[in-house]
């Protein structure tokens, strides 16, 4: 018996990290994956399509998302920077795995901490991730003099580790 | 222990793989530990969450300004959808509408976006409710018309939308609409200048005017009213700007038809060419590559003039050795950046030169500021522009792309202070300290390869009280050196007229703030 839309839903949901993951690894940006992933979810329960299993509608996200992806980046980018297709397909794999063993609330964790930070850190971490830019980018914006601060300020976070 | 420090530095080298920044060798051996090793894998997974739920706590964090904590959890099975959402604000968003299938119910917190002025046939919000005049519209609130229009007035920018059916459209926020279906104009108030409407092909933000939107299964199709709206590129590279009467339409299918207005608004160039020093100025010059086949080397490079005086910047003006191949043209005054410099090259003598490779001013001198006290500088330059004060950098306003951002330089930039045709609006440098001393000063302007070159550059002192816009934007002074003539004087008025006119900025003209020239010097 095929999955029901909620059902569809719900697991999409629950695996809204990964796949929002695997669209971030493509186009570096976190507010298009959410949109890639918007899609993906949009989809899936807009289009004439039925999953038996959960494994296969997290394959059928994956893709869908990996493919809308890639589509996003060779329209959006002159510069090829993405990561080699054999690597994605490999983290695929892993996740495919594993993908029902969810980490904990890392999210609400993250939320928390995020507003108790010292507001440098709060800042690069922005900056990165909410705003999207490189390190060399942030470097500019808060006048830390080598990117490589910026490297090294992620790098060191505690606060990242604990998500690692 | 030392576990940690292997996963610090490869962590470390993920993220310089993922910013695109190493070099062929270490990317290559970094693919190779992807493909081998799932723990290194499992890490660059971990870098892409890290990515998506700082953003997620980014958005609920910036979202409790227009989503109260009250409204959150007053959303139905707050705990399960929660658990099952991430408690993301943008998936809350996207599942207000989605659940209307499964027909749930929300309560909407006193915080809206617009309020519906009238409408007329078959409205509906979220594909439920009927739309009454009255009503108020909500972050993430999709409307859908079948019949007659509806018009809508934003809360705070006081933007106006009047839509026609057949209409789907979806309110993200007080600045931004997500129009599928149908057809909008708006009118944008100065306040609410940056408005953005999305369509599936492009974004379009408005530059204080009034404008049309329509999307369709076609495609989508933009038309200016009055004033002027900036479109995005498709790879989001550069904007298009818009004018009075321009029409662009996008297919579905990635075809783009401009019909572009023949008087297209831009900014003009000062009718006064370039003079000669003399004994009051600031000195410079104009250097391009030579138009020979020794620039042959040069063909698979891009933005050749920047990266050549790279050297020249980092050596605190000093090394020279890197302008011996350049060639130059006529010694040259400094006037002010401002304006257009489409023939600018040809002007200041740079004739012949490799015109593929783009030009470059540096004017250098000493001089003594007008008053001792903290000082920063303001401006945009398509494409390179970079201010040094005794060989420190202290200004970067170049485009976004240019060479001069490997420099490090502190800069902030300002999209609510429209600039030409600066996106990001007014760059400013860091505050800088002077006294009563003279200064050595460097400032270097140029093009990277055609002749759509613009520029400005202003300075402010802290403590001065400005005079504003109409919207809003200090008028800083216009960086100068000495008095201009009264030709020039008249030129600055008008080409000022003309910038405000058209939102692109301004400045003003003070006696009292020129940057005296004590040791003129040849270059």
């Amino acid at each position: 018996m095929p999955l029901s839309e909620k059902e569809i839903l719900r697991f999409l949901m629950q695996s809204r990290e990964r796949i929002s993951a695997a669209a971030w690894l493509v186009v570096k940006d976190a507010h298009v994956a959410e949109d890639i992933f918007q899609n993906t979810v949009l989809k899936a329960v807009t289009k004439d399509v039925s999953f038996q299993a959960e494994a296969a509608l997290f394959s059928w996200a994956f893709i869908t998302a990996r493919r809308d992806s890639l589509n996003w980046f060779r329209k959006h980018r002159r510069e090829s920077v993405g990561i080699d297709e054999d690597i994605l397909t490999l983290i695929h794999h892993d996740w495919q795995n594993d993908h029902l063993n969810p980490k904990g609330n890392r999210f609400e964790m993250l939320r928390d901490c995020m507003e108790e930070l010292p507001q440098k850190s709060e800042k690069i971490l922005r900056l990165r991730y909410f705003e999207g830019l490189s390190c060399g980018e942030i470097a500019d914006s808060i006048s830390i003099t080598l990117d490589a601060g910026v490297q090294k300020a992620l790098t060191n976070s505690e606060f990242l580790k604990k998500m690692r | 222990m030392k576990q940690d420090q292997k996963k610090d530095d490869l962590y470390e080298k993920l993220l310089k793989y993922l910013d695109g920044n190493l070099e062929k060798q270490e990317r290559l051996e970094i693919e190779k530990l992807l493909k081998s090793d799932r723990n290194a894998r499992d890490l660059l997974s971990s870098i892409a969450e890290q990515a998506v739920l700082v953003a997620d706590a980014g958005r609920v964090i910036e979202a409790r300004n227009t989503i109260s904590k009250k409204e959150v959890l007053s959303f139905p099975n707050v705990y399960f959808w929660k658990w099952a959402f991430g408690g993301s604000a943008a998936i809350i968003l996207l599942m207000i509408t989605l659940l209307f299938t499964i027909g749930s119910e929300e309560e909407k917190s006193p915080q809206f976006l617009a309020k519906v002025i009238h409408t007329e046939g078959k409205a509906k919000i979220n594909g439920a409710k009927n739309i009454t005049s009255g009503d108020k519209l909500f972050p993430g609130d999709q409307l859908t018309i079948s019949s007659g229009l509806i018009e809508i007035a934003y809360n705070e920018s006081g933007v106006h939308v009047l839509g026609t059916a057949p209409l789907n459209l979806k309110m993200n926020s007080s600045k931004r609409v997500n129009l599928l279906e149908g057809q909008i104009k708006l009118v944008v108030p100065p306040q609410g200048i940056g408005f953005v409407v999305k369509t599936p092909e492009r974004e379009i933000t408005d530059l204080g005017t009034s404008f049309v939107v329509k999307a369709s299964k076609a495609g989508s199709r933009v038309l200016v009213l009055d004033g002027q709206v900036a479109v995005k590129s498709e790879d989001d590279s550069e904007d298009q700007l818009m004018i009075e009467g321009d029409l662009a339409k996008f297919g579905r299918d990635g075809q783009v038809d401009w019909k572009i207005h023949s008087g297209h608004a831009e900014i003009s160039e000062l009718p006064t060419p370039p003079f000669p020093p003399n004994e009051a100025s600031l000195h410079g010059k104009i250097l391009g590559f030579k138009n020979s086949t020794s620039t042959t080397r040069l063909k698979h490079k891009s933005d050749v003039i920047a990266k050549q005086f790279l050297p020249l910047v980092q050596s605190g003006f000093h090394d020279r050795s890197c302008l011996e191949e350049l060639t130059q043209g006529n010694p040259l005054r400094y006037s002010g950046i401002l304006g257009s410099y489409k023939t600018f090259p040809t002007r200041a003598g740079l004739v012949p030169y490799a015109e593929e490779f783009g030009w470059m001013v540096w004017y250098h001198g000493q001089v003594i500021p007008p008053n001792s006290g903290r000082y920063r500088f303001w401006g945009y330059a398509d494409n390179h522009l970079l201010v040094s004060i005794n060989g420190k950098p202290v200004f970067e306003g170049s485009r976004r792309d240019s060479p001069f951002k490997e420099l490090d330089i502190a800069r902030s930039d300002h999209p609510s202070y429209p600039c030409l045709n600066a996106m990001a609006g007014f760059a400013s440098g860091a505050w800088f300290e002077t006294g009563q001393n003279e200064v050595q000063i460097d400032i270097v302007f140029g093009e990277i390869m055609n002749h759509e070159t613009s520029g400005i550059l202003l300075i402010e002192k802290e403590g001065t009280n400005y005079k504003e816009t109409h919207w809003g934007q200090p008028k800083w002074s216009l960086f100068l050196t000495e008095p201009p003539t009264e030709d020039e004087f008249a030129e600055l008025v008008i080409l000022r007229k003309q910038m405000e006119d058209k939102l692109l900025g301004s400045f003003s003209i003070r006696e009292n703030a020129y940057w005296k020239v004590v040791t003129p010097k040849d270059l």
